[in-house]
């Protein structure tokens, strides 16, 4: 018994990391195309085409114009590793001013800014470390001028003992949901145990908080805020007393405004006899609705029909519209985001 | 059972004090060797032989003279005829280590393919080349014996280096090798290791190469591309030559710039190579 334990250990630790066997960066080859846009990574700005680079059949982006911005963010955290190396390919011709933007946490704000020199098809590489902890950085390619700038084989990967002496990029205060160790590293200066599952790591650790029983102001409530980031656990922080459909993600029944927050979710009902769950993790509703009664799918409504809008989630069970705001995968699946799922009717009511 | 019996040695040939060499005499008649002796210098020798006429060989060092005498006299050697011996065409002292003209070889080699700019700009694109990586090939000559010690002819080769690969997040991982065919102008110089069957050569080709790479994207996607440019290879070899078999160990550099890439770089397909041939001789 202890035997399976400890290998049910290993294999979960196996699959703890948020990189893909280290490598941070996923389609580093540029190879995946959604037709005339990548697929791995997002046009911010300008144009991108794809060209040729060594031999035909092996692509590269070329950034098209005067004004050009791609980014990635990649779900790497400080449990990975503290040290990155960034390699590219490089076709930058003197009149074009391309750039390597680091923003560790994804939060808008740049603590690295490295210009890619001019260079004809050399392989480039940069290392930095980040100060944990941190979850995640978004790399962002920019071009300005007129002169081409096409590249290539754009990898990261974690560099162990390779950033020995580099002063640690720092992420700054930590917003809501991301990972801390102490209040000091957070914006709010509250750390603490996540209600929810933190993307990248099953052990609930430690996160910031955005409020606690005494910070919210009259009308508002202690409860889950709007997810900030895939890379982030969905945030605590005040939100309007009452405020959440039947079906929305809740800490408190004073944030739903049916007052009953069960299982993590505003619903109508607690489980028990006649109240069932209208989807896995989903509110809970009463059997057999009648008309104007809560609901979350058709099912449970004595007429059939539930009426409300769509309701989308991520496997965590946070509110998306794309894959884009869904936590990544583990494993191979490791760099890609995970499916948003419409699962039922949020806020419905039997017709 | 019939019994015959040699004629009587009744006569004699007399030998010279100047006279030095290996020394044969030879029944003009009959064609037969009658005596074969060293023949120190210093003192006359006389060899009994049968009544008739003669033919004395003497060799010493490289030349061969030859002397016609009568039984009862001696060797003049003044009078004797002389030509040089070409030693090195010779196997066993008497027989060419190649008794054919024509050769036909054909030889499997491997070994590792050359790194120049073309493989850097390879692996700065992510690829890599597998464990063990070599190429190998086949080859088949035709070679005439042009001088005693040289042989002018033709070579054709074809071979493939191993497969480069880059991961993607694909359905498959990008993968790359080339084939290089040559065809080339062939000389070969031999040398025999003393007077054995063994012998060690140096071959020299220049010619045309043809360079053919194969391409497979992540969807499995192939694209071919055909290169042409010079091929030069520079061998050495031992080589053992029965009457018409042979059989040879080789190292051979070889040099085909021919493959290009669309960054400016052209690979020199070729390195060191190791090989094993086996020949036919007519």
């Amino acid at each position: 018994m202890r035997k399976q334990n400890l290998l049910f250990l290993a294999v979960v630790a196996s699959q703890m990391g948020a990189t893909k066997c280290g490598q941070v960066l996923r389609d580093p080859g540029f190879d995946l195309w959604c037709g005339e846009e990548l697929c791995a990574w997002k046009l911010e700005r300008g144009e991108v085409k794809r060209v040729a680079t060594w031999h035909e059949s092996d692509a590269g982006v070329e950034l098209v114009g005067s004004d050009v911005a791609i980014e990635q963010l990649a779900p790497v955290n400080s449990g990975d590793g503290t040290c990155i190396r960034f390699e590219l390919v490089a076709n930058v011709a003197a009149n074009a001013e391309v750039y390597l933007n680091v923003d560790a946490q994804g939060d808008g704000t740049l603590e690295m800014h490295e210009r890619i020199p001019t260079a004809n098809w050399k392989p480039l590489s940069y290392n930095f470390a980040v100060a944990a902890p941190y979850d995640g950085i978004r790399f962002e390619i920019t071009k300005k001028g007129a002169g081409t700038a096409t590249l290539a084989n754009i990898g990261a990967d974690i560099a162990q003992d390779q950033c020995v002496d580099l002063t640690p990029l720092d992420p700054g205060p930590r917003r809501a949901g991301s990972q801390c160790s102490e209040g000091s590293q957070c914006a709010s200066g509250m750390c603490g145990g996540s209600p929810t599952r933190v993307p990248g790591d099953p052990w609930f650790p430690l996160v910031c908080l955005g409020c606690d029983g005494t910070t919210c102001g009259t009308g508002e409530t202690c409860g889950l805020g709007d997810p900030l980031s895939p890379v982030f656990a969905v945030p605590v922080e005040c939100v309007a007393t009452g405020s959440k459909e039947v079906g929305e993600q809740c800490i408190a029944d004073a944030e739903c405004g049916s007052s009953i927050c069960e299982a993590n979710v505003c619903s109508s009902c607690r489980l028990g006899c006649g109240c069932h769950a209208a989807w896995d993790n989903g509110p809970h509703v009463c059997d057999a609705g009648a008309p104007g009664a809560p609901c979350g799918v058709d099912g449970d409504c004595a007429s059939g029909h539930c009426n409300g809008s769509v309701r989308s989630e991520c496997e965590d069970g946070r509110a998306c519209t794309s894959p884009a705001a869904c936590p990544f995968g583990m494993g191979d699946a490791a760099l890609q985001n995970t499916a948003c799922t419409t699962v039922g009717i949020q806020g419905g009511s039997c017709q | 059972m019939p019994l015959s019996f040699p004629r009587a040695a009744t006569a004699h040939i007399e030998l010279p004090a100047a006279l030095e060499g290996k020394t044969l005499i030879e029944d003009k008649r009959s064609h037969t060797v009658v005596a074969e002796t060293y023949k120190a210098k210093g003192a006359a020798v006389r060899v009994a032989v049968a009544p008739g006429e003669y033919r004395v060989l003497v060799r010493r060092g490289t030349t061969l003279s030859r002397c016609e005498v009568t039984s009862g006299g001696t060797v003049e050697l003044d009078q004797c005829t002389s030509e040089a011996l070409d030693v090195e065409t010779t196997k066993g002292g008497e027989q060419p280590i190649f008794e054919h003209p024509t050769m036909i070889e054909v030889s499997l080699f491997a070994g590792a393919e050359r790194h120049d700019a073309y493989t850097d700009t390879l692996e700065a694109f992510g690829y890599h080349e597998g464990v063990m990586p070599l190429s190998a090939g086949i080859s088949l000559a035709g070679l005439r014996q042009w001088l005693p010690h040289v042989w002018l002819g033709g070579l054709a080769s074809t071979e493939s280096t191993s497969e480069w690969t880059r991961a993607t997040d694909g359905l498959y991982p990008q993968r790359f090798s080339a084939t290089t065919t040559t065809v080339q102008g062939a000389a070969r110089a031999f040398t025999e290791l003393g007077e054995s069957s063994f012998y060690t050569y140096l071959q020299f080709t220049i010619g045309l190469g043809i360079g053919r790479t194969q391409h497979r994207d992540q969807s499995d996607m192939e694209t071919r591309d055909t290169y042409f440019g010079p091929a030069l290879s520079a061998s050495y070899g031992v080589g053992w030559q029965g009457h018409r078999l042979g059989l040879g160990l080789a190292y051979t550099m070889e040099y085909a710039h021919v493959i290009d890439n669309l960054v400016g770089d052209t690979h020199a397909s070729g390195g060191h190579r190791f090989g094993l041939a086996g020949s036919w001789s007519f």
